[in-house]
Protein backbone atom coordinates (compact mmCIF):
# COMPACT_ATOMS: atom_id res chain seq x y z
CA UNK A 1 0.00 0.00 0.00
CA UNK A 2 1.42 3.60 -1.40
CA UNK A 3 0.97 6.67 -0.04
CA UNK A 4 -1.30 9.30 -2.02
CA UNK A 5 -0.22 12.84 -2.11
CA UNK A 6 -1.75 15.69 -3.76
CA UNK A 7 0.72 18.97 -5.12
CA UNK A 8 -1.51 21.87 -4.88
CA UNK A 9 -1.24 25.73 -4.32
CA UNK A 10 -4.33 27.34 -5.23
CA UNK A 11 -2.07 30.26 -7.26
CA UNK A 12 -1.41 29.21 -10.82
CA UNK A 13 2.29 29.12 -11.87
CA UNK A 14 3.72 28.93 -8.93
CA UNK A 15 5.83 25.50 -10.08
CA UNK A 16 3.30 22.57 -8.86
CA UNK A 17 3.75 20.42 -12.06
CA UNK A 18 7.63 20.93 -12.26
CA UNK A 19 8.11 19.52 -8.21
CA UNK A 20 5.51 16.73 -9.10
CA UNK A 21 8.03 16.20 -12.20
CA UNK A 22 11.61 16.26 -10.26
CA UNK A 23 9.95 14.42 -6.59
CA UNK A 24 8.18 11.52 -8.81
CA UNK A 25 11.26 11.11 -11.05
CA UNK A 26 13.67 11.33 -7.62
CA UNK A 27 11.65 9.06 -5.60
CA UNK A 28 11.33 6.36 -8.36
CA UNK A 29 15.35 7.06 -9.13
CA UNK A 30 15.77 5.80 -5.09
CA UNK A 31 14.09 2.35 -6.57
CA UNK A 32 10.34 3.77 -4.96
CA UNK A 33 7.61 2.64 -7.59
CA UNK A 34 5.79 5.95 -8.61
CA UNK A 35 2.76 6.65 -10.84
CA UNK A 36 2.38 10.88 -11.00
CA UNK A 37 -1.01 11.83 -12.07
CA UNK A 38 -1.96 14.50 -13.68
CA UNK A 39 -5.46 16.59 -12.86
CA UNK A 40 -5.73 18.98 -14.76
CA UNK A 41 -8.05 17.99 -17.06
CA UNK A 42 -8.12 20.54 -20.31
CA UNK A 43 -4.93 21.81 -19.44
CA UNK A 44 -2.35 19.02 -18.79
CA UNK A 45 1.10 19.64 -18.63
CA UNK A 46 2.67 17.10 -16.51
CA UNK A 47 2.98 15.21 -19.63
CA UNK A 48 5.36 17.72 -21.53
CA UNK A 49 7.24 18.72 -18.59
CA UNK A 50 8.41 15.01 -18.23
CA UNK A 51 8.40 14.84 -21.78
CA UNK A 52 5.97 12.23 -22.23
CA UNK A 53 3.95 13.86 -24.36
CA UNK A 54 4.06 11.77 -27.61
CA UNK A 55 3.78 8.54 -25.76
CA UNK A 56 0.45 9.59 -24.54
CA UNK A 57 -2.47 7.61 -25.81
CA UNK A 58 -4.77 7.10 -23.32
CA UNK A 59 -6.32 9.56 -20.65
CA UNK A 60 -7.58 9.51 -17.13
CA UNK A 61 -11.03 10.01 -18.96
CA UNK A 62 -10.92 7.22 -20.99
CA UNK A 63 -10.27 5.15 -18.33
CA UNK A 64 -13.75 6.31 -15.92
CA UNK A 65 -15.25 6.05 -19.33
CA UNK A 66 -14.54 2.63 -20.14
CA UNK A 67 -12.63 2.76 -23.10
CA UNK A 68 -9.01 1.80 -21.64
CA UNK A 69 -7.95 0.06 -18.60
CA UNK A 70 -5.98 1.86 -15.85
CA UNK A 71 -3.42 -0.35 -16.68
CA UNK A 72 -2.66 0.38 -20.01
CA UNK A 73 -3.63 4.13 -19.39
CA UNK A 74 -0.19 4.44 -17.55
CA UNK A 75 2.70 5.74 -20.11
CA UNK A 76 5.98 4.35 -18.40
CA UNK A 77 8.74 6.70 -18.23
CA UNK A 78 11.80 4.80 -20.51
CA UNK A 79 14.62 6.98 -18.69
CA UNK A 80 13.91 5.34 -14.92
CA UNK A 81 11.95 2.57 -13.74
CA UNK A 82 9.27 1.86 -11.46
CA UNK A 83 7.72 5.81 -13.01
CA UNK A 84 4.75 6.26 -14.61
CA UNK A 85 2.17 8.56 -15.80
CA UNK A 86 -1.25 9.16 -15.87
CA UNK A 87 -2.02 11.52 -18.19
CA UNK A 88 -5.18 14.23 -17.89
CA UNK A 89 -7.53 14.36 -21.25
CA UNK A 90 -7.27 17.76 -22.61
CA UNK A 91 -10.19 17.37 -25.13
CA UNK A 92 -12.52 17.45 -21.17
CA UNK A 93 -12.77 20.23 -18.62
CA UNK A 94 -12.71 19.31 -15.00
CA UNK A 95 -16.44 19.10 -14.55
CA UNK A 96 -16.67 16.07 -16.15
CA UNK A 97 -14.72 14.22 -13.71
CA UNK A 98 -16.39 13.48 -10.13
CA UNK A 99 -14.20 12.81 -7.12
CA UNK A 100 -15.68 9.66 -6.77
CA UNK A 101 -14.33 8.47 -9.76
CA UNK A 102 -10.93 9.98 -9.53
CA UNK A 103 -10.99 8.47 -5.73
CA UNK A 104 -11.50 5.30 -7.33
CA UNK A 105 -8.72 5.37 -9.80
CA UNK A 106 -6.15 6.93 -7.10
CA UNK A 107 -6.94 4.00 -4.91
CA UNK A 108 -6.24 1.23 -7.28
CA UNK A 109 -3.10 2.65 -8.33
CA UNK A 110 -2.16 3.20 -4.48
CA UNK A 111 -2.17 -0.77 -4.06
CA UNK A 112 0.58 -1.06 -6.86
CA UNK A 113 3.00 1.47 -6.19
CA UNK A 114 4.85 2.96 -3.13
CA UNK A 115 3.56 7.04 -3.89
CA UNK A 116 0.72 8.29 -6.34
CA UNK A 117 1.54 12.21 -6.78
CA UNK A 118 -1.61 13.99 -8.26
CA UNK A 119 -1.03 17.06 -9.58
CA UNK A 120 -3.79 19.24 -8.82
CA UNK A 121 -4.96 22.37 -10.89
CA UNK A 122 -4.86 25.54 -9.64
CA UNK A 123 -7.86 27.41 -8.14
CA UNK A 124 -10.37 25.70 -6.04
CA UNK A 125 -12.94 24.65 -7.51
CA UNK A 126 -13.53 21.22 -8.74
CA UNK A 127 -10.82 20.42 -10.70
CA UNK A 128 -9.41 21.18 -7.22
CA UNK A 129 -11.58 18.90 -5.17
CA UNK A 130 -11.11 15.84 -7.69
CA UNK A 131 -7.67 16.28 -7.16
CA UNK A 132 -7.58 16.35 -3.41
CA UNK A 133 -10.60 13.59 -2.98
CA UNK A 134 -8.12 10.50 -2.86
CA UNK A 135 -5.25 12.41 -1.14
CA UNK A 136 -4.40 12.00 2.80
CA UNK A 137 -1.09 13.54 2.41
CA UNK A 138 -0.87 17.53 0.84
CA UNK A 139 2.28 18.89 -0.27
CA UNK A 140 1.41 22.82 -1.04
CA UNK A 141 3.81 25.26 -3.30
CA UNK A 142 4.09 28.61 -3.18
CA UNK A 143 6.85 31.30 -4.01
CA UNK A 144 7.30 33.60 -1.71
CA UNK A 145 5.55 36.43 -3.15
CA UNK A 146 2.25 37.77 -0.84
CA UNK A 147 -0.38 36.68 -3.45
CA UNK A 148 0.87 33.17 -3.13
CA UNK A 149 1.38 33.14 0.17
CA UNK A 150 -2.66 34.26 0.60
CA UNK A 151 -3.88 31.52 -1.80
CA UNK A 152 -1.36 28.59 -0.26
CA UNK A 153 -3.52 29.96 3.14
CA UNK A 154 -6.77 29.55 1.51
CA UNK A 155 -6.01 25.89 -0.03
CA UNK A 156 -4.30 25.24 3.52
CA UNK A 157 -8.02 25.61 5.16
CA UNK A 158 -9.92 24.08 2.33
CA UNK A 159 -7.14 20.95 2.82
CA UNK A 160 -8.02 20.88 6.47
CA UNK A 161 -11.59 21.01 5.55
CA UNK A 162 -11.66 17.64 3.28
CA UNK A 163 -9.97 16.30 6.31
CA UNK A 164 -6.36 15.72 5.35
CA UNK A 165 -4.17 16.89 7.92
CA UNK A 166 -0.53 16.20 6.88
CA UNK A 167 0.43 19.01 5.38
CA UNK A 168 3.67 20.34 4.04
CA UNK A 169 5.12 23.44 2.83
CA UNK A 170 7.43 23.98 -0.24
CA UNK A 171 8.59 27.34 -0.90
CA UNK A 172 9.90 27.67 -4.65
CA UNK A 173 12.15 29.70 -6.43
CA UNK A 174 13.43 31.62 -3.58
CA UNK A 175 15.74 34.35 -4.99
CA UNK A 176 18.35 34.52 -2.34
CA UNK A 177 19.76 38.23 -3.80
CA UNK A 178 16.11 39.51 -3.83
CA UNK A 179 15.88 38.45 -0.22
CA UNK A 180 18.88 39.89 1.00
CA UNK A 181 18.14 43.26 -0.67
CA UNK A 182 14.28 43.01 1.32
CA UNK A 183 12.65 43.08 -1.87
CA UNK A 184 11.21 39.25 -0.93
CA UNK A 185 9.65 37.25 1.41
CA UNK A 186 12.00 34.84 3.33
CA UNK A 187 10.97 31.62 4.32
CA UNK A 188 10.59 32.79 8.17
CA UNK A 189 7.62 35.63 6.56
CA UNK A 190 6.13 32.70 4.76
CA UNK A 191 6.13 29.93 7.44
CA UNK A 192 4.72 32.81 9.72
CA UNK A 193 1.57 33.26 8.03
CA UNK A 194 1.35 29.66 7.01
CA UNK A 195 2.24 27.73 10.11
CA UNK A 196 2.57 24.30 8.70
CA UNK A 197 5.75 22.10 8.53
CA UNK A 198 8.07 23.15 6.02
CA UNK A 199 9.46 20.21 3.65
CA UNK A 200 11.83 22.46 1.68
CA UNK A 201 12.97 25.69 -0.53
CA UNK A 202 13.65 25.23 -3.82
CA UNK A 203 16.47 28.24 -5.26
CA UNK A 204 15.46 29.93 -7.81
CA UNK A 205 17.06 28.21 -10.77
CA UNK A 206 17.73 29.53 -14.68
CA UNK A 207 18.11 25.52 -15.80
CA UNK A 208 14.80 24.69 -14.69
CA UNK A 209 13.42 27.03 -17.76
CA UNK A 210 15.25 24.68 -20.28
CA UNK A 211 14.13 21.76 -18.55
CA UNK A 212 10.85 22.12 -18.68
CA UNK A 213 10.86 22.95 -22.01
CA UNK A 214 13.02 20.30 -22.97
CA UNK A 215 10.78 17.50 -21.10
CA UNK A 216 13.30 16.44 -18.86
CA UNK A 217 13.01 17.06 -15.47
CA UNK A 218 16.47 18.54 -14.15
CA UNK A 219 16.85 16.26 -11.41
CA UNK A 220 18.12 13.69 -14.21
CA UNK A 221 20.99 16.18 -14.70
CA UNK A 222 21.71 17.82 -11.87
CA UNK A 223 22.26 17.55 -8.26
CA UNK A 224 22.68 21.27 -7.37
CA UNK A 225 20.51 23.74 -7.09
CA UNK A 226 16.53 23.60 -8.01
CA UNK A 227 17.26 19.86 -8.53
CA UNK A 228 19.29 19.71 -5.35
CA UNK A 229 16.21 20.69 -3.69
CA UNK A 230 14.03 18.37 -5.20
CA UNK A 231 16.15 15.58 -4.13
CA UNK A 232 16.66 16.68 -0.76
CA UNK A 233 12.47 16.88 -0.40
CA UNK A 234 12.45 13.80 -2.00
CA UNK A 235 14.21 12.13 0.78
CA UNK A 236 12.34 14.18 3.78
CA UNK A 237 9.03 12.71 1.99
CA UNK A 238 10.35 9.07 3.01
CA UNK A 239 11.12 10.20 6.35
CA UNK A 240 14.77 10.96 6.39
CA UNK A 241 16.18 13.92 8.27
CA UNK A 242 17.90 16.11 5.66
CA UNK A 243 18.59 19.41 6.99
CA UNK A 244 17.09 22.75 4.89
CA UNK A 245 20.06 24.64 3.87
CA UNK A 246 20.08 28.17 4.43
CA UNK A 247 20.45 29.94 0.85
CA UNK A 248 21.86 33.37 1.45
CA UNK A 249 23.82 35.57 -0.68
CA UNK A 250 27.02 35.23 2.12
CA UNK A 251 26.62 36.68 5.45
CA UNK A 252 25.02 39.33 7.46
CA UNK A 253 27.58 41.78 6.41
CA UNK A 254 26.27 41.90 3.05
CA UNK A 255 23.14 41.02 3.96
CA UNK A 256 23.07 44.21 5.87
CA UNK A 257 24.87 46.54 2.94
CA UNK A 258 22.76 44.89 0.18
CA UNK A 259 19.65 46.27 2.02
CA UNK A 260 21.63 49.67 2.51
CA UNK A 261 22.97 50.06 -1.12
CA UNK A 262 20.77 46.98 -3.27
CA UNK A 263 23.43 45.34 -4.15
CA UNK A 264 23.74 43.10 -6.39
CA UNK A 265 26.30 40.33 -6.55
CA UNK A 266 27.04 37.42 -4.44
CA UNK A 267 27.44 34.35 -5.12
CA UNK A 268 24.61 31.36 -4.04
CA UNK A 269 26.07 29.28 -1.18
CA UNK B 1 -56.36 38.87 -15.79
CA UNK B 2 -53.15 38.72 -14.11
CA UNK B 3 -53.25 37.76 -11.07
CA UNK B 4 -49.66 37.87 -10.06
CA UNK B 5 -48.95 39.90 -7.06
CA UNK B 6 -46.57 42.32 -7.19
CA UNK B 7 -43.31 42.21 -4.83
CA UNK B 8 -40.76 45.22 -4.69
CA UNK B 9 -38.12 45.16 -2.25
CA UNK B 10 -35.62 47.81 -2.60
CA UNK B 11 -32.72 48.56 0.06
CA UNK B 12 -31.81 52.28 0.13
CA UNK B 13 -28.38 53.83 1.94
CA UNK B 14 -29.35 56.65 3.69
CA UNK B 15 -26.90 58.46 6.51
CA UNK B 16 -28.97 57.36 9.73
CA UNK B 17 -28.86 53.95 8.28
CA UNK B 18 -30.40 52.10 5.40
CA UNK B 19 -34.18 51.90 4.77
CA UNK B 20 -35.79 48.71 3.39
CA UNK B 21 -38.86 49.99 1.08
CA UNK B 22 -41.49 47.72 0.92
CA UNK B 23 -44.35 47.96 -1.93
CA UNK B 24 -45.99 45.45 -2.58
CA UNK B 25 -49.96 43.61 -2.51
CA UNK B 26 -48.61 40.24 -2.16
CA UNK B 27 -48.70 37.67 0.87
CA UNK B 28 -46.29 38.18 3.91
CA UNK B 29 -44.45 34.91 2.83
CA UNK B 30 -43.98 36.37 -0.62
CA UNK B 31 -42.49 39.82 1.10
CA UNK B 32 -40.84 37.40 3.31
CA UNK B 33 -39.28 35.48 0.67
CA UNK B 34 -38.38 39.17 -1.58
CA UNK B 35 -36.54 40.25 1.63
CA UNK B 36 -34.40 37.08 2.05
CA UNK B 37 -33.49 37.42 -1.42
CA UNK B 38 -32.39 40.87 -1.52
CA UNK B 39 -30.25 40.23 1.93
CA UNK B 40 -29.17 36.92 1.13
CA UNK B 41 -25.76 37.70 -1.13
CA UNK B 42 -25.04 40.70 1.55
CA UNK B 43 -22.49 38.35 3.71
CA UNK B 44 -21.56 40.22 6.32
CA UNK B 45 -20.99 43.50 4.97
CA UNK B 46 -23.58 45.05 6.41
CA UNK B 47 -23.73 43.18 10.53
CA UNK B 48 -24.87 45.50 12.78
CA UNK B 49 -26.13 48.52 10.56
CA UNK B 50 -29.32 49.63 11.59
CA UNK B 51 -32.47 49.29 9.00
CA UNK B 52 -35.75 51.08 8.89
CA UNK B 53 -38.80 49.57 6.98
CA UNK B 54 -40.73 51.66 5.25
CA UNK B 55 -43.48 51.18 3.00
CA UNK B 56 -45.27 52.67 0.28
CA UNK B 57 -48.28 53.87 0.29
CA UNK B 58 -50.33 51.07 -1.09
CA UNK B 59 -50.08 48.71 1.52
CA UNK B 60 -49.77 48.56 4.80
CA UNK B 61 -48.26 46.46 7.31
CA UNK B 62 -49.51 45.49 10.23
CA UNK B 63 -47.08 46.38 13.47
CA UNK B 64 -46.87 42.94 13.79
CA UNK B 65 -45.70 42.30 10.28
CA UNK B 66 -43.20 44.33 10.59
CA UNK B 67 -41.63 43.37 13.73
CA UNK B 68 -41.47 39.93 12.47
CA UNK B 69 -39.39 41.53 9.75
CA UNK B 70 -37.36 43.39 12.10
CA UNK B 71 -36.47 40.08 14.15
CA UNK B 72 -36.24 38.04 10.91
CA UNK B 73 -33.47 40.59 9.80
CA UNK B 74 -31.62 41.08 13.00
CA UNK B 75 -31.13 37.14 13.41
CA UNK B 76 -30.37 36.03 10.30
CA UNK B 77 -28.43 39.11 8.56
CA UNK B 78 -27.05 41.02 12.14
CA UNK B 79 -29.45 44.18 11.08
CA UNK B 80 -30.44 45.92 13.84
CA UNK B 81 -33.77 47.46 14.21
CA UNK B 82 -34.39 51.22 14.52
CA UNK B 83 -34.18 52.56 18.14
CA UNK B 84 -38.22 53.49 18.11
CA UNK B 85 -40.70 54.87 15.66
CA UNK B 86 -39.19 58.20 15.47
CA UNK B 87 -40.69 60.98 12.71
CA UNK B 88 -38.08 59.78 9.75
CA UNK B 89 -37.12 62.07 7.19
CA UNK B 90 -38.58 61.32 3.69
CA UNK B 91 -35.18 62.70 2.33
CA UNK B 92 -31.76 61.92 3.28
CA UNK B 93 -29.84 64.59 5.27
CA UNK B 94 -26.69 65.50 3.34
CA UNK B 95 -25.46 67.30 6.64
CA UNK B 96 -23.45 65.19 9.30
CA UNK B 97 -24.81 65.86 13.10
CA UNK B 98 -23.48 68.56 14.64
CA UNK B 99 -22.15 66.71 17.59
CA UNK B 100 -20.03 64.43 15.51
CA UNK B 101 -16.50 63.44 17.14
CA UNK B 102 -13.94 63.50 14.67
CA UNK B 103 -13.71 60.06 13.59
CA UNK B 104 -10.33 58.14 12.31
CA UNK B 105 -11.54 56.28 9.67
CA UNK B 106 -15.22 55.88 7.69
CA UNK B 107 -18.46 55.44 9.68
CA UNK B 108 -20.32 52.30 8.72
CA UNK B 109 -23.31 54.09 9.22
CA UNK B 110 -23.40 57.40 11.58
CA UNK B 111 -22.25 57.80 14.84
CA UNK B 112 -25.42 58.97 16.46
CA UNK B 113 -27.32 55.63 15.70
CA UNK B 114 -28.98 53.93 18.41
CA UNK B 115 -26.86 51.67 20.07
CA UNK B 116 -28.05 48.36 20.13
CA UNK B 117 -28.85 47.02 23.66
CA UNK B 118 -26.58 43.88 24.69
CA UNK B 119 -29.36 40.94 25.29
CA UNK B 120 -27.15 39.73 27.84
CA UNK B 121 -26.32 40.38 31.20
CA UNK B 122 -23.16 41.75 32.78
CA UNK B 123 -21.79 38.57 35.00
CA UNK B 124 -22.18 36.28 32.29
CA UNK B 125 -21.46 36.29 29.04
CA UNK B 126 -21.03 34.23 26.26
CA UNK B 127 -18.45 33.00 24.01
CA UNK B 128 -17.42 31.28 21.04
CA UNK B 129 -13.49 29.25 21.03
CA UNK B 130 -12.00 28.62 17.73
CA UNK B 131 -9.66 26.10 18.77
CA UNK B 132 -7.24 26.90 15.52
CA UNK B 133 -5.98 29.00 13.13
CA UNK B 134 -8.44 31.16 10.65
CA UNK B 135 -7.18 30.64 6.63
CA UNK B 136 -7.60 33.52 4.19
CA UNK B 137 -10.92 32.95 3.01
CA UNK B 138 -12.54 31.51 6.84
CA UNK B 139 -15.23 33.63 8.32
CA UNK B 140 -16.39 33.02 11.99
CA UNK B 141 -19.28 35.07 13.12
CA UNK B 142 -20.58 35.03 16.68
CA UNK B 143 -23.55 37.61 17.18
CA UNK B 144 -24.54 36.31 21.07
CA UNK B 145 -21.21 37.27 22.68
CA UNK B 146 -17.69 37.09 22.60
CA UNK B 147 -15.11 35.32 20.27
CA UNK B 148 -12.04 33.58 21.24
CA UNK B 149 -9.43 32.90 19.11
CA UNK B 150 -6.81 30.11 20.27
CA UNK B 151 -4.87 30.74 16.90
CA UNK B 152 -3.89 33.19 14.53
CA UNK B 153 -6.34 35.25 12.08
CA UNK B 154 -4.84 35.54 8.71
CA UNK B 155 -4.84 38.05 6.14
CA UNK B 156 -8.16 37.44 3.86
CA UNK B 157 -10.13 35.70 7.15
CA UNK B 158 -12.49 37.40 9.48
CA UNK B 159 -13.80 37.28 12.68
CA UNK B 160 -16.87 39.20 14.08
CA UNK B 161 -18.70 39.35 17.32
CA UNK B 162 -21.56 41.59 19.07
CA UNK B 163 -19.20 41.52 22.04
CA UNK B 164 -15.17 41.42 22.47
CA UNK B 165 -13.03 39.46 20.06
CA UNK B 166 -9.90 38.25 21.72
CA UNK B 167 -7.09 36.98 19.73
CA UNK B 168 -4.62 34.71 21.23
CA UNK B 169 -1.88 34.79 18.16
CA UNK B 170 -1.56 36.90 15.13
CA UNK B 171 -4.46 39.20 14.06
CA UNK B 172 -3.43 40.21 10.41
CA UNK B 173 -7.43 39.45 8.72
CA UNK B 174 -10.07 41.76 9.55
CA UNK B 175 -11.64 41.53 13.10
CA UNK B 176 -14.86 43.43 13.55
CA UNK B 177 -16.29 43.42 17.47
CA UNK B 178 -19.51 44.93 19.11
CA UNK B 179 -21.00 44.63 15.40
CA UNK B 180 -24.44 44.69 16.53
CA UNK B 181 -23.76 48.03 17.42
CA UNK B 182 -21.90 47.83 21.11
CA UNK B 183 -19.32 50.69 21.06
CA UNK B 184 -17.74 49.86 24.07
CA UNK B 185 -16.32 46.51 22.53
CA UNK B 186 -12.96 45.46 22.38
CA UNK B 187 -10.05 43.83 19.86
CA UNK B 188 -7.37 42.30 21.65
CA UNK B 189 -4.54 39.83 20.30
CA UNK B 190 -0.89 38.84 21.15
CA UNK B 191 -0.08 40.48 17.60
CA UNK B 192 -1.71 43.40 16.37
CA UNK B 193 -0.99 43.94 12.74
CA UNK B 194 -4.94 43.63 10.91
CA UNK B 195 -6.22 44.32 7.64
CA UNK B 196 -8.76 45.96 9.16
CA UNK B 197 -10.46 46.70 12.00
CA UNK B 198 -14.18 47.50 13.02
CA UNK B 199 -15.49 48.48 16.05
CA UNK B 200 -19.35 48.97 16.88
CA UNK B 201 -20.25 51.24 13.68
CA UNK B 202 -15.93 52.76 13.33
CA UNK B 203 -14.10 51.08 10.12
CA UNK B 204 -10.67 51.61 10.55
CA UNK B 205 -7.21 50.44 8.80
CA UNK B 206 -4.22 50.41 10.22
CA UNK B 207 -1.27 53.33 8.94
CA UNK B 208 -0.01 52.06 6.14
CA UNK B 209 3.24 52.57 7.02
CA UNK B 210 4.43 48.81 8.03
CA UNK B 211 5.30 48.51 12.02
CA UNK B 212 8.48 45.72 12.61
CA UNK B 213 8.45 45.63 16.57
CA UNK B 214 8.35 42.92 19.62
CA UNK B 215 4.97 41.46 19.24
CA UNK B 216 2.98 42.22 22.38
CA UNK B 217 -0.27 42.11 23.73
CA UNK B 218 -2.66 44.72 22.28
CA UNK B 219 -6.21 46.11 22.98
CA UNK B 220 -7.86 48.17 20.61
CA UNK B 221 -11.13 50.02 21.39
CA UNK B 222 -13.10 53.70 20.91
CA UNK B 223 -11.95 56.04 22.39
CA UNK B 224 -13.70 59.82 21.65
CA UNK B 225 -14.56 58.31 18.68
CA UNK B 226 -11.32 57.11 17.63
CA UNK B 227 -10.36 53.61 17.87
CA UNK B 228 -6.79 53.87 19.37
CA UNK B 229 -4.43 50.72 20.15
CA UNK B 230 -2.21 50.27 23.02
CA UNK B 231 -0.90 47.58 25.52
CA UNK B 232 -3.25 46.00 26.91
CA UNK B 233 -3.47 45.93 31.02
CA UNK B 234 -7.01 44.01 30.98
CA UNK B 235 -10.27 45.39 30.80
Amino acid sequence: MGRVIVITSGKGGVGKSTCVANIGTALALSNKKVTVVDADIGLRNLDVIMGLESRVVYTSMDVIDGSSTLERALVKDRRVENLKLLAASQRNNKNDVEPEQMRDMCLKLKEENDYVLVDSPAGIEQGFRNAASAAEEALVVTTPEVSAVRDADRIIGLLQSEEIHKIDLIINRINPKLVAKGDMLDSEDVLDILSIDLIGVVPEDPNIVGSTNRGQPLIFDSKTGAAGAYWRISERIEGKEVPIPEFKVDGAFTRFWGKLIGRRDGEIN
Amino acid sequence: MNNESYVSVELKGYLDGLRLIIDSDASIAEIESAIKQRLANLGDSLTGTTVRIEQQQNRSLSPEDVNYFYSLMQQEYGLAPPDSDEEVASTPRLTSPSNEQPIRGIPANPPNAPIYQEPFSEEKEKAEFIRHTLRSGQVERFLEGNIIVIGDVNPGAEVTASGDIIILGNLRGIAHAGALGNIAAAVVAMNMEPTQLRIGNIITRPPSRKRRRKPMMEVARIKQGNVIVEDFEGF
